[in-house]
């Protein structure tokens, strides 16, 4: 169509007349509007493959910042805010109290020394020779010197712990290995336990070297049941 | 193709309401129109046969039954428009130049901003989108605007109940909300309005005379789903039973994004996936390709809206859902991009012709570059510098005029002729209509970019002193007011535009009323030919 | 894809998801949030005049230029900017109707303004200009929320006017909005040590050997919001019982 023809017609740019690009004739010979149509062609593979990387990667990324699914406060925690991504760093970002520097220590010193044989759980191996300390009755004397004692210089013949009887548990002895402060926490750790249900006090380091000063001259050899029962429980 | 004179001799006014109106010779911009046929339309074969149950309605019946309610949103929507844009420009620049117009509470800057952008969403984008949601129903579906009245109705409310909100933000009665300012009175008339336009639009695209649905018919029923329910979920957990502390922001920031997102941006969607094939003549590239991007955003974009909130006071998997969700909107980017570009390939020269194209495409453009610097924008990483600068907010503008702004100036530009039988006044009208509003869009979000990055160069990265650094980005802002005022007087040409059309084609009513009025003798239909 | 039903259902389920995950579950997580009771301590606190003084800050949008929220540590520099000296958490938000986080700054950051600018009358003389007191600034003036009263020669100025002279021959006279406005300034304070939000910095205290366990070190970790006696700087004073048994 020539310039001078369009303009007798309206102009392009409302495109009243000018529908016939993509439409059809009617028998009067005028144009006429018709909708737009689709084409239908499979979807590219690498747009997909693209869907299902970036899907991982999102999983992945909320898994990462902040979901915690395994988290100690549950999965989703709400106490978790940027830049924390876990309960777990948020309590450590928290400062701690004595209690817990002390727990902490005494749980360490546990997991290398004594869970091997007493296990995490505190439940020891009966079958096997090894007392539990979850609920035992030398764990939770009114006063750790009985346990201060047991961890010193072991403990040898028959004992009766929670209703059964060990005989000749093989206990190492830890006095010449622990300090004051480790056998401290550790002492605490497995009294004051509460996964466990052992609720007793703590141990502080200067009982703990007072006793060992007081049985200097047991070292070396193990106690027994006996001599043990002969401390008062509130010492 | 159509012969020279489209009147061709026949007779013009058969089954149309205007008797006579204009002829060619009033003036060298306006011509008659093309009559539409008067005979039934067939329809072009689709590859996808699908049966067409019922003919559908001719085309000028459609448009005719929709004339009067999508002209009143239509016009109301682009007196908004103006309203909104003159106080954003006066907010920009009271952001440079503090002390103006400062002196009255009415008029400072934190309630001008909340008015302006309550009537420019509100007021204009949602009553033009709805406007075009409905033609658009109409014409895929074949059939008629339903209940008509309704809809008139619907829209005086709906205008009533802005210009209530708007005056109540003004008054200092704003909610405080981003996006919802509006106080409750306000809103709930906009929700019954909407109830009402809502409802006539799902009866129109139930009686659809073809049961086949085409992309853009997806868009719009998800847009017509998705806003009642936020806004009536957002005002209800924020003004009726607000939810309490911090989960108010996140209520809003959920709603802020829905909103842009999948009520203006569905809409938005449905004019450019409606308009590229329509006017090239193609058919769209590929129809999978467009529900796989429908899906995928649909899912995503709901779910993207907290990652406004980073570094903000809510638990961080709240925020690490969102912007995983931000980053996978990268899938249906890429496939509009995709599925627009393979159907234009060729003939991206024809936007120079046609106007509504150039309108739409410019449009197309600025919602890929709004879309992918949100996605970025959205990260945790890159927010660090750039959250709280005025590149959030230039990429606000640039999605709200760039992207939803264009691509409905370019189907009014489309729809009004054929409302009402009559072409535009002046083509140079339009014209300036475009390059002034392009040209507005690029220089605000380009000068409010340039001047967030610096703003948060300083502000996030460094410690300089904030009133400092605030000034170092006023020639930014003051190159935005800039863009501002073009962005007005682009809108001032389109209401020209608009106003002298409606005029013409309600002239014959007046003529021949005034005729009625004088002569003392019945009216004969005077033929003005 | 051409089932209008089934369209529905998909759209229907988008938004679900979005309003499952986004609202519902943090409603449940963190929208059931009380005010804290501790040591005869309430917070957040919003007293009185400072509630009506937020509804001031939200009429007049002040929320449109400044935030009030504190970063993080490594979300850009507010802690060295001063304005916090822990980031704000949900907890701090409780008390407020609306909650106005602000998504611009032009000015700066009002979490903790209260306790950097604690001088009322440099509020109100700032709110009525604030290039006086902040040269430079672009904030613009609230002279509307006071009145000017013009004085006679050898008047003195009224004893409810500030006491010093904004405009010359004028005795400037602060409305109650004003007042309550800056009430609301004054109670802005988000630095009350909380479980969620500790100080960067304060565990100074980590044992190192369990830096890589998630069950994590103390198993009897003390409760949620306790204060710690190694909290440095802060009002509350605190006695965390070490271990419930007697010795």
């Amino acid at each position: 169509m020539s310039r001078k023809q369009k303009d007798n017609l309206s102009v392009t740019n409302s495109g009243v007349a000018d529908v016939s690009v993509g439409g059809s004739v009617s028998s009067t010979g005028v144009a006429v509007e018709s909708e737009p149509t689709a084409e239908q062609r499979p979807i590219s593979v690498l747009l997909i493959g693209l869907l299902i990387v970036l899907l991982y990667w999102g999983d992945m990324y909320v898994m990462e910042h902040g979901a915690d699914v395994s988290g100690k406060a549950g999965s989703f925690p709400p106490v978790v805010y940027d830049p924390f991504q876990s309960y777990a760093q948020v309590e450590r970002a928290n400062p701690r109290s004595e209690l817990d520097l002390i727990l902490a220590r005494g749980r360490n010193v546990f997991r290398t020394m004594c869970a091997p044989c007493h296990q995490d759980t505190g439940l020891g191996n009966p079958a096997m020779g090894v007392p539990p300390l979850a609920g035992s009755e030398w764990v939770l004397t009114d006063a750790p010197g009985r346990m201060i004692r047991i961890v010193l210089d072991s403990v040898s013949g028959e004992i009766q712990v929670a209703g059964k009887t060990y005989n000749n548990p093989q206990m190492p002895p830890w006095r010449e290995i622990l300090n004051d402060e480790d056998m401290a926490a550790l002492i605490s750790y497995v009294r004051f336990n509460k996964d466990w249900g052992n609720n007793a006090s703590i141990a502080k380091p200067e009982k703990v070297k007072e006793v060992r000063a007081a049985t200097a001259s047991h070292a070396g050899r193990q106690w027994t049941a006996q001599e043990l029962l002969q401390v008062p429980p509130n010492e | 193709m159509a012969s020279d004179n489209p009147a061709g001799g026949a007779p013009i006014t058969q089954d149309r309401s205007f008797a006579g109106h204009g002829q060619a010779g009033l003036s060298p911009c306006y011509s008659m129109t093309a009559p539409a046929a008067s005979t039934l339309v067939s329809e072009p074969s689709r590859p996808s046969a699908v049966i067409a149950t019922q003919a559908r309605v001719p085309t000028t019946e459609i448009d005719a039954s929709c004339r009067v309610p999508v002209l009143l949103l239509f016009v109301s929507g682009a007196i908004w428009l103006l309203v909104g844009i003159f106080l954003l420009l006066l907010s920009s620049v009271k952001l440079h130049s503090p002390g103006v117009l400062a002196d009255t509470a009415w008029l400072t800057l934190g309630r001008i901003r909340p008015a302006a952008m309550n009537a420019v969403l509100y007021g204009f984008a949602s009553q033009t989108a709805i406007g075009v949601l409905l033609w658009m129903l109409c014409r895929l579906a074949g059939t008629r605007l339903f209940f008509q009245s309704t809809i008139l109705i619907a829209g005086m409310l709906w205008n009533l109940g802005v210009t209530t909100g708007f005056v109540g933000i003004l008054a200092g009665a704003g909610t405080g909300f981003d996006w919802l300012e509006m106080p409750r009175y306000a809103s709930v008339i906009l929700f019954v309005a909407y109830a009402l336009i809502g409802i006539c639009a799902v009866m129109t695209f139930h009686f659809r005379r073809d049961p086949a649905l085409y992309v853009s018919q997806w868009y719009l029923l998800a847009a017509l789903f998705w806003f009642p329910w936020i806004y009536s979920a957002a005002n209800f957990l924020l003004l009726i039973q607000p939810v309490r502390g911090v989960m108010q922001a996140v209520v809003n920031a959920w709603y802020t994004n829905i909103f842009l997102h999948l009520w203006l941006g569905s809409i938005g969607l449905a004019v450019i996936f409606y308009f590229i094939p329509k006017l090239i003549g193609r058919p769209l590239y590929n129809r999978w390709l467009a529900a796989f991007g429908f899906w995928t955003l649909a899912f995503f974009a709901n779910l993207s809206g907290l990652n406004q909130l980073t570094g903000g006071p809510v638990p961080a998997w709240m925020i690490s859902i969102s912007v995983a969700a931000g980053v996978l909107l990268i899938v249906p980017l890429i496939s509009v991009a995709i599925n627009w570009h393979l159907t234009l390939a060729g003939n991206y020269q024809r936007a120079k012709e046609d106007m509504t194209l150039r309108f739409v495409v410019f449009g197309a453009g600025c919602y890929l570059i709004a879309e992918a610097l949100g996605i970025v924008l959205g990260t945790r990483e890159v927010s660090v510098a750039t959250h709280y600068t005025y590149l959030e907010l230039g990429h606000r503008y640039l999605a709200l005029f760039g992207f939803v702004g264009m691509v409905l100036w370019g189907s009014l530009h489309y729809i009004v002729p054929r409302l009402v039988q009559m072409d535009w006044y002046c083509p140079k009208l339009t014209k300036t209509h475009f390059r002034c509003s392009a040209l507005g869009v690029g220089l605000i979000f380009v000068a409010l970019s340039a001047g967030g990055v610096l703003h948060g160069l300083k502000m996030n990265l460094g410690t300089e002193d904030m009133v400092r650094l605030v000034r170092a980005t006023v020639p930014f802002v003051g190159l935005s007011t800039l863009g501002w005022l073009l962005l007005l007087i682009g809108q001032g040409a389109l209401l020209m535009n608009l106003f002298v059309v409606l005029r013409r084609s309600v002239e014959p009513y007046r003529r021949s009323a005034w005729e009625l009025v004088r002569s003392d003798n019945p009216a004969q239909p005077e033929e003005s030919s | 894809m051409n089932s209008g039903p089934l369209l529905f259902l998909g759209i229907f389920v988008t938004l679900a998801a979005s309003f499952w995950s986004l609202l519902l579950v943090p409603q449940v997580k963190i929208g059931r949030q009380e005010i804290l009771n501790t040591n005869n301590m309430v917070y957040p606190a919003r007293p009185g005049v400072t509630k009506q003084g937020e509804q001031i800050y939200r009429s007049l949008g002040c929320t449109e230029c400044h935030t009030r929220q504190v970063r993080p540590r490594g979300y850009g520099s507010d802690f060295d900017r001063g304005w916090g000296n822990r980031r704000t958490v949900a907890q701090d938000y409780l008390n407020d109707y609306p909650v106005m986080l602000g998504n611009l700054r032009i000015g700066p950051d009002l979490a903790n303004i209260g306790l950097r600018q604690t001088n009322a009358l440099w509020h109100l003389a700032h709110l009525y200009e604030p290039k006086r007191m902040s040269p430079g600034s672009m904030m613009p003036p609230y002279r509307f929320l006071f009145k000017n009263r013009k004085l006679k020669v050898g008047e003195k100025p009224p004893p409810e006017a500030l006491p010093f002279e904004l405009k010359p021959g004028h005795a400037t006279i602060p409305s109650e909005d004003a007042y309550a406005l800056v009430d609301y300034m004054l109670g802005q304070q988000a630095e009350f040590p909380l479980f969620e939000a500790p100080l960067p910095g304060a565990a100074t205290n980590v044992p190192p050997a369990d830096a890589a366990s998630t069950n994590t070190v103390s198993t009897n970790a003390v409760s949620t919001n306790a204060v710690s006696t190694n909290v440095p700087s802060t009002n509350v004073s605190t006695n965390v019982a070490p271990g419930n048994s007697p010795k």
